[in-house]
């Protein structure tokens, strides 16, 4: 019945209203900005200016108005581009960043700032492009050698994504005087002082278009699936030039003006809002959507700025002004019709003995403790075995913090398995739910409310960010029983939301963020035995707790007809998961950051194991995540030396290649 | 005088932190005395090494200690001096191994200090952020340090030594005076830091008597980030790029018609500067004063 009522409500209001009322909101902050200063110059100067000496009207026509178009321009490309991408992978998710393009092209500019300043000088778009195109050539590899499926793009995407960002996180610690104007262009500013960018970048997004639109009709033959093949499509080049198109109208957005990630997520979303069916006008109105939704951001944000003198990079916030619009629109979509069509349909071989598998991995736990423990670096940087008489002084600052990730480890591989199984979306994560970002809003707030506040008080901020966040998607999963999907939806802008005000803060150049930045990257250096203790007993509590939710993640794995006809109260069962699952992750992400992404790679790799029925796969994507935290922690302790490299993104180093081997190994045996 | 002064202005404004300081101060007493004359001594902040340098006790170890010549550079750092790692993750466990007798560092790290001080006692030194102008905290944080080391007379030395340098500076500025002048960092093509009131420079255009042109606000650690463009537009402005300006700056701003358009660009007073370290103490302004004198010479 409610059902019947929210599709009448939709078609009450026609689609296109809603772009009606983003143009006119775009165009209302356009000329709240613009309209007095155009006013007083009159309408000659967006054509010229005679006067040089004339200020306002240099002003207005070389930095005001190239900044519009700037916006327009760039949103546009952005919103083409994410189009692009999610009619290919065929995954409401997919935005340009998840091909790694973005990630690619900001570690190209932070490592040529720190170590080739040179190249700089030489041409920065050339930098940034070829990183870019890198980042998104690893991808494709990868992908090819997994035939290109949906599914390998957007996991070889997010690892290269994962992967260049955590190395510019790691160059930003270690070289924290260098990077303020890399956290201005991650941000995406659009401040522009001259036409010659937008006039460069015309052309480029033009000429994209114009392919893009050429593609469309192979395309939309691809939507079909089995019967392009029949049709003697070649898939797999199809899709490549799609994504090379995609990537390649991103890269010019970013090394114009940065990152501005979300609105090729958002774009495509109210593209389809609006009505927009066959792939022509998706394509098209989100490239008008992206470009509104930019323009607008922009505007008001310049508004904001003249009015307090607070410098925000418009990417940063677009991200802010993007996600809420995005929940808005979530709850419109259609039930089933964007479910990511990801589901594998190959399973990897059973496991013969699962619980030797196990007991294998958990002695390897214990190894991994025993030579973090004992094995060490003196002041001269050799590797030392620390005497027992030494270990007394030593050993607080190292048993503690390989506990700490350790049993942080175990939490998300465990936060992973139920929420994989919760959605049947194995591009889902705790991360992804948007829960570690609450966790970090909540840290910020205190930091900046009360500065130097103790490790106590952190935690509890953290909490209430955790729980503020939670709450959120246990409102919006209460208010409807919906597909898995629109949870995964809103989670992803809840995060966006949220890692988007961090940037922010980031590229505000306040010292303090770097703290900020060094928490996130997942460093367990403020591990004391207090806190080893407190997560290893909740660590081994989760462990025992676990296995009671191992009938209900089967039953909701086989689908929500199987899980009623057992008699499980579909809303009921998928709450109390939701429960633990954010709790675990809420907890793990007070001690590691939110961006270890072992949540993502345990329960892969514990599949990739053969353990797949629900018991087992918990119990081995719980030592998995130890023993990679565990790793992770030791290894970035001793690795660059005297440096000590945040557990968090070590672990993202050390798991992402393994997952990438495990899904290039499992297609050779299948092929 | 100074000293009490600075204390009292602090204890009002941050009744709660100061409590929290004043009660870990007081369970770290036994050790301090334990260690009237320091020696052993672990920096975790680049203006205070400067300091410590400069009275003769060498630091130990330092956070970021191969970064020293780009980002400071003045007074050298001796070869003695052990890299300890990033100031936001200091390596604890070689800080075990060197076993220092005190560390020295910034409210910045007030989260970190539980941590440090189960190695040895914490000495934390406001000095930049603290809503004002930092001259009276370095002045402060000088005279501690030499106390904690047991080199006083070294400590009045120093003051006394950057005093008369920047007297002498005072005559050799004198082209400069009554002009307004604009202080930027270049982040990138579009973006500089602009120097304001609540930053080393601003202490010694203020000592010598020098104009600063920028009007506009600026945070609490004396700078603000803006889009060149919003610059004053004011004909008298000159302007100085503090080095290291990004090596695509120039090349870009050349073809721009907005930078043209500039009053300072017009007039041509765009100066180049060599660097010098914003968040520093004594020998900071004494190395400031010396680039204006300089830049003073060329101006003339």
């Amino acid at each position: 019945m409610p059902e019947m009522s929210r599709i009448s409500d939709v078609r009450k209001v026609p689609g296109g209203a809603w772009l009606v009322l983003l143009a006119l909101f775009a165009l209302a902050a356009t000329v709240t900005n613009l309209g007095p200063a155009l006013a007083d110059l009159g309408g000659s100067v967006i054509f010229g200016v005679d006067d040089m000496t004339n200020q306002p009207a240099v002003q207005f026509h070389f930095s005001r108005l190239p900044r519009l178009a700037m916006a327009f321009l760039a949103g546009g490309a952005l919103g083409v581009a994410g189009a692009l991408l999610q009619q290919i992978l065929r995954n409401p998710l997919a935005s340009p960043s998840t091909v790694g393009i973005e990630a690619g092209a900001q570690l190209a500019l932070a490592v040529t700032m720190v170590f080739f300043p040179v190249l700089l000088g030489w041409s920065r778009d050339l930098v940034t492009l070829g990183g870019g195109s890198l980042a998104m050539l690893g991808v494709f590899l990868v992908a090819w050698q997994a035939g290109f499926s949906p599914l390998s793009v957007m996991l070889a995407g997010l690892m290269a994504g994962l992967y260049a960002s955590a190395c510019v996180t790691l160059l930003a610690l270690m070289k924290e005087h260098y990077l303020g104007g890399l956290f201005i262009w991650g941000g995406g500013s659009l401040v522009q002082q001259d036409w010659r960018p937008v006039i460069s970048l015309l052309p480029r997004v033009a000429g994209g278009l114009v392919l893009a639109l050429l593609l469309l009709r192979p395309l939309t033959l691809l939507s079909l699936d089995e019967g392009a093949k029949g049709l003697g499509l070649k898939i797999a080049q199809i899709r490549a030039a799609g994504l090379a198109i995609a990537a390649a109208l991103t890269g010019f957005v970013v090394s114009a003006v940065g990152i501005i990630g979300f609105v090729g997520l958002a774009a495509p979303a109210f593209a389809r809002m609006t009505g927009a069916r066959t792939p022509a006008s998706r394509l098209l109105l989100s490239g008008i959507s992206g470009a509104l939704l930019l323009t607008t951001t922009d505007q008001l944000l310049q508004i904001l700025e003249s009015g307090t003198g607070i410098f925000l990079p418009t990417g940063a916030v677009t991200a802010m002004l993007g996600a809420p619009l995005l929940l808005v629109l979530v709850r419109r979509l259609p039930a089933r019709a964007h479910r990511a069509s990801s589901a594998e349909k190959i399973a990897p071989e059973r496991s013969r003995a699962p619980v030797w598998m196990v007991a294998g991995l958990a002695g390897a736990c214990l190894l991994a403790v025993a030579a973090a423990v004992l094995i060490g670096r003196g002041i001269d940087g050799s590797f030392l075995l620390s005497p027992f008489d030494q270990l007394e002084d030593l050993l607080p600052w190292r048993l503690p913090r390989t506990l700490v990730a350790g049993s942080a480890g175990i939490l998300l591989g465990l936060a992973g398995v139920f929420i994989q199984r919760l959605t049947a979306n194995p591009a889902a994560s705790p991360e992804v739910l948007g829960i570690s970002s609450g966790a970090v809003f909540g840290v910020l707030a205190v930091q900046f409310l009360a500065a130097g506040s103790g490790y106590l008080v952190q935690v509890a901020g953290a909490s209430a960010g955790a729980l503020a966040v939670f709450g959120i998607l246990l409102a919006m999963e209460q208010r409807r029983s919906r597909s898995s999907d629109s949870l995964l939806y809103s989670g992803v802008a809840l995060g966006a939301f949220l890692t988007a005000l961090v940037s922010a803060v980031i590229a505000s150049g306040d010292p303090r963020a770097m703290l900020l930045l060094q928490w996130m990257t997942g460093s367990t250096s403020q591990a004391d035995w207090t806190s080893a203790a407190l997560l290893a007993a909740i660590a081994c509590a989760a462990l025992l707790a676990a296995p009671l939710f191992s009938r209900v993640l089967t039953l909701l794995k086989l689908g929500d007809e199987a899980a009623q006809s057992a008699g499980i109260g579909l809303r009921a069962a998928r709450l109390l998961v939701l429960v633990f699952a954010a709790v675990l992750t809420a907890v793990a992400t007070l001690a590691i950051g939110p961006l270890s992404f072992v949540g993502l790679m345990a329960p892969h790799l514990a599949r990739r194991a053969g353990l797949l029925r629900s018991l087992p796969q918990m119990a081995g994507a719980a030592a998995f995540g130890g023993l990679l935290m565990i790793l992770a922690d030791y290894l970035g302790r001793v690795a660059y030396f005297p440096w000590q490299l945040p557990a968090g993104t070590m672990a993202t180093f050390i798991g992402g290649p393994l997952l990438v081997a495990l899904v290039l190994l499992r297609r050779a045996r299948t092929a | 005088m100074l000293l009490e002064k600075t204390k009292a202005d602090t204890g009002l404004r941050l009744t709660r932190r100061s409590f929290a300081a004043g009660a870990l101060s007081l369970l770290a007493v036994p050790q301090v005395l334990a260690a009237p004359n320091a020696r052993r001594i672990i920096c975790l902040d680049y203006g205070l090494a400067q300091t410590l340098i400069e009275l003769g006790a060498v630091p130990l170890g330092l956070v970021n200690a191969n970064d020293w010549d780009r980002w400071c550079g003045e007074p050298a750092l001796p070869d003695s001096v052990v890299n300890i790692g990033a100031t936001t993750d200091v390596n604890m466990s070689l800080l075990v191994q060197l076993k220092p007798d005190l560390i020295v560092s910034t409210p910045f790290l007030e989260a970190y200090r539980s941590q440090l001080e189960r190695i040895a006692p914490v000495e934390s030194f406001p000095i930049h952020n603290v809503g004002g102008s930092p001259y009276p905290h370095i002045l402060a944080a000088t005279r501690k340090l030499a106390e904690l080391t047991g080199l006083v007379s070294e400590g009045e030395a120093l003051i006394a030594r950057t005093e008369s340098q920047i007297a002498a500076a005072y005559d050799k500025v004198a082209p400069l005076r009554g002009k307004p002048l604009v202080f930027v960092s270049f982040l990138d093509t579009r973006h500089v830091r602009v120097y304001g009131p609540g930053g080393n420079y601003q202490d010694v255009l203020d000592l010598l008597e020098l104009t600063n042109g920028w009007n506009g606000a600026s945070n609490s650690w004396g700078f603000a980030t803006v889009g060149y463009e919003q610059l004053p537009p004011d004909p008298d402005v000159t302007l100085f790029c503090m080095e290291d300006v990004p090596p695509d700056v120039f090349p870009t701003l050349e073809g721009s018609p907005l930078w043209n358009s500039l009053p300072f660009v017009k007039a041509g007073a765009v100066y180049r500067l060599p660097h010098c370290f914003m968040f520093g103490t004594l020998p900071s302004m004494s190395r400031f004063a010396r680039i204006l004198s300089e830049a003073a010479v060329h101006h003339a």
